[in-house]
């Protein structure tokens, strides 16, 4: 097998000092969590993961079922870039088996720390809150498995046995706050967002000539799109191609500042934030009386929407469209329809790539319309090695919560692998359909001197859209 | 040793565990919900791909192959060859013996002699490589030389040790329809039968039991199937926050609903 880096020998604790900031207590109330770790919570802990196993067969049976062949080791980014034994799969895995079978296993109680049975200690809970944080939960592990042992989903019960007992990183906690409050990740209040939309209306009528509008909380709207926050503020040149797109379809459209964020944080950290997040999205769609909702560039979003939405928001029969879709299903459904008059030369200085975010490529196994909205924008297309890309992609470093300053460490390494795959290309412009991606990958590349700019596939549509003014 | 009841004795007794150990872990399994979708590209969108994609896993071992050829080859020459092995000794809980289970004596003899070389091949990787030795604990070094031993007994039985078959056969019958019989038994065959009853006893309290939990998986038995809905039976209500809604007036009556009890979030 091709190796894209080689496999790392062992270096046992090389990431154990490499924390997340604790969670701040006003954000921890806002989003119905113990404010501080709880003076029980070793109590606390065992009562939720006993809660846990009884409310999730994915976690129990990953926990009783792995025979540690070890075939998921050398597959997760974080391990490949730090060495740290603890971030293979199997052994970050291990940290949740050992308290369970110690407390909820026969063979535990029976056989106890020679078959890795431990006890719920301060140190092993100091490794819960490391390892578990340094686990993006992009899932490339379960491709690998035999049984698809999937350990996110054991991260995302750690995360979550952990929250109960008010133990919680303030990256993900805050973010999820300043959703319940502003309605986005990014902290943004509504007469902020309404204002950058005049401004990049302005700035497109002088620099472009073109009067597009960016609209907000129109009420009776065709279309919400519901962008990840960052599309508005930091990849502007996304939300651009989003209106360009809309305006030359001819389509009516709307943002709500209820609800301008897909990226669903609560996906982090435990199931009653996932729903109340989700549940903005649906509530946004009512209250403008949209006939459809896409969801924008943006992989957790896209994840929690598509597989979750009607699980946890309710039935979407008040749509026209009665599922969750993408916006770039419809971006491609039209440049197949001929709606668009497109100039491929605008992006000739590009040879572009195209990078899977990971819930986008294995929890939906969403590949073609972003590559082909690429090709029909783009004269220069190439692809990634084949064991990067697709349901084998590797995460950009800073999914799941990771996104975070002081484990800057931890997002370079993890991301070493997208980078070596792009400097085999001799790509100088990724393009990829997340807003996390779009966050860390430009760092990931300047560590790791790769000469590649990253941006949103509606960017190069925006390029390349010919309108008439 | 001559003996009347030690051998069904030992036969019920494990049998017994195995089955009522696996049918205490599926019915943990199964009485624990899955409450969302967490398909796993690639996903089938129908059952019938689903009951493909699963025979596939359990035959080819197709994510092995991806991840690991040397672990591949290993684990599913052992897989293979146990099952040759252990379809040939079904002549003993037949008579007379059906024309399948008579082809597969060549085949099982045959892979009953290579048998014992995969299963050192993987107990060598769990000893030599650095990551094997970082992961593997108790139950896989137990697990491994059991079935070393297992392998091992059986192949001295078979080719150096003479055992009158006819006697054995008989005894499994007896043992089968509820009649036992006197055996005199040698001490290899002891030794091979305390061994496989050891291991039914220990399977259903092991990770061996990953033969019936990949059936249950649910990153590879969900359909991808997102225009239906999916049902979670513990999903409850969570408030409604209408913080920072537009335009004021609307803040003002969803605020007055919520106080009536009239508006849920999942309205």
């Amino acid at each position: 097998m091709h190796r894209i880096i080689p496999v790392p020998k062992l270096k046992p604790g090389a990431t154990r000092n490499q924390k997340c900031h604790p969670a701040k207590e006003k954000d921890m109330a806002k989003i119905n969590l113990p404010p501080a770790r709880l003076n029980d919570w070793k109590e606390v802990i065992l009562k939720k993961m006993a809660e846990v196993l009884d409310k999730y067969r994915s976690v129990r049976l990953y926990l009783d079922i792995c025979v540690k062949c070890g075939a998921c080791a050398d597959k997760c980014q974080f391990f490949l870039g730090t060495g740290d034994p603890k971030n293979m799969p199997v052994a970050r895995a291990d940290l949740l088996r050992r308290v369970y079978k110690k407390y909820f296993t026969l063979g535990g109680k029976v056989w106890g720390s020679l078959n890795e049975a431990e006890e719920l200690s301060e140190s092993l809970l100091a490794d819960w809150y490391t390892y578990f944080y340094q686990c993006s939960e992009c899932r490339r592990c379960a491709v690998f498995c035999p049984y698809g042992i999937d350990t996110a989903e054991i991260t995302m019960a750690a995360r979550e046995i952990m929250a109960a007992a008010g133990i919680a990183t303030k990256y993900v906690t805050e973010v999820v706050a300043k959703v319940y409050d502003t309605g986005n990740n990014l902290g943004i209040w509504p007469a902020a967002w309404k204002d950058n939309c005049a401004f990049l209306e302005e700035d497109l009528r002088e620099i472009e000539g073109v009067d597009i509008k960016f609209p907000v909380d129109q009420v009776g709207a065709e279309v919400l799109l519901v962008p990840p926050s960052a599309d508005n503020f930091v990849n502007t040149n996304t939300m651009i191609g989003y209106a360009k797109m809309f305006h030359a379809a001819g389509i009516s459209w709307t943002t709500s500042t209820y609800c301008n964020e897909g990226g669903n944080f609560g996906l982090f950290l435990n199931y009653y934030n996932l729903k109340k997040v989700n549940n903005r999205i649906l509530e946004a769609a009512r209250q403008l009386k949209v006939k459809k909702v896409y969801w924008g560039e943006c992989g957790h979003a896209w994840r929690a929407g598509l597989a979750f939405t009607t699980t946890l928001s309710g039935s979407m029969d008040f749509l026209e469209i009665p599922y969750p879709v993408h916006i770039c299903d419809l971006t491609w459904e039209l440049i197949r329809k001929k709606a668009f008059k497109i100039d491929k030369t605008a992006n000739d200085q590009f040879l572009v790539t195209y990078h899977d975010p990971c819930n986008v490529a294995r929890a939906a196994g969403y590949f073609e319309p972003p590559r082909e909205i690429i090709k029909a924008t783009c004269n220069h297309f190439v692809e990634m090695p084949a064991d990067t890309i697709r349901e084998k992609t590797y995460c950009c470093g800073a999914g799941g919560g990771l996104l975070a300053d002081e484990i800057m460490e931890i997002r370079l390494a993890g991301g070493k692998p997208r980078a070596e795959a792009c400097r085999s290309t001799g790509a100088n412009y990724l393009a990829t359909i997340c807003a996390i991606c779009k966050a860390n990958l430009p760092e990931v590349m300047k560590h790791h001197r790769v000469n590649c700019e990253v941006g949103g596939v509606h960017d190069l549509l925006g390029r390349a859209l010919v309108l008439k003014g | 040793m001559e003996t009347k009841f030690f051998f069904p004795f030992l036969a019920y007794l494990s049998c017994g565990v195995f089955l009522g150990g696996l049918i205490y872990r599926f019915w943990v399994w199964l009485k624990t919900p899955v409450p969302l979708r967490i398909v796993l590209t690639p996903a089938p969108q129908t059952r019938a791909g689903v009951v493909k994609r699963l025979a596939g896993d359990i035959f080819l071992f197709p994510q092995l192959l991806q991840a690991d050829r040397l672990l591949w080859v290993l684990g599913w020459s052992f897989h293979l060859l146990l099952l040759l092995v252990m379809l040939r000794h079904l002549r003993y809980f037949f008579y007379p013996v059906p024309v399948w289970i008579e082809a597969m004596q060549t085949p099982g003899l045959y892979a009953g002699y290579f048998l014992p070389v995969p299963l050192a091949g993987l107990l060598a990787r769990r000893l030599i490589t650095e990551r094997g030795l970082y992961l593997s604990i108790w139950g896989d070094y137990f697990a491994l030389l059991l079935l070393l031993a297992i392998s091992l007994t059986g192949l001295l039985l078979s080719q150096y040790f003479y055992v009158y078959i006819v006697d054995v056969k008989a005894m499994i019958l007896g043992i089968i329809f509820f009649q036992p019989i006197n055996f005199q038994a040698p001490w290899l065959f002891t030794l091979h039968f305390l061994l496989v009853s050891a291991l039914l006893i220990y399977f259903p309290f092991s990770k061996l039991m990953h033969g019936g939990g990949i059936f249950l998986s649910p990153t590879h038995n969900q359909r991808a199937n997102f225009k239906q809905p999916y049902r979670n039976p513990w999903d409850f209500p969570v408030a409604y926050n209408p913080l920072n809604l537009f335009p004021p007036e609307k803040y003002q009556q969803v605020l007055g609903e919520m106080k009536a009890g009239e508006k849920k979030c999942t309205e």
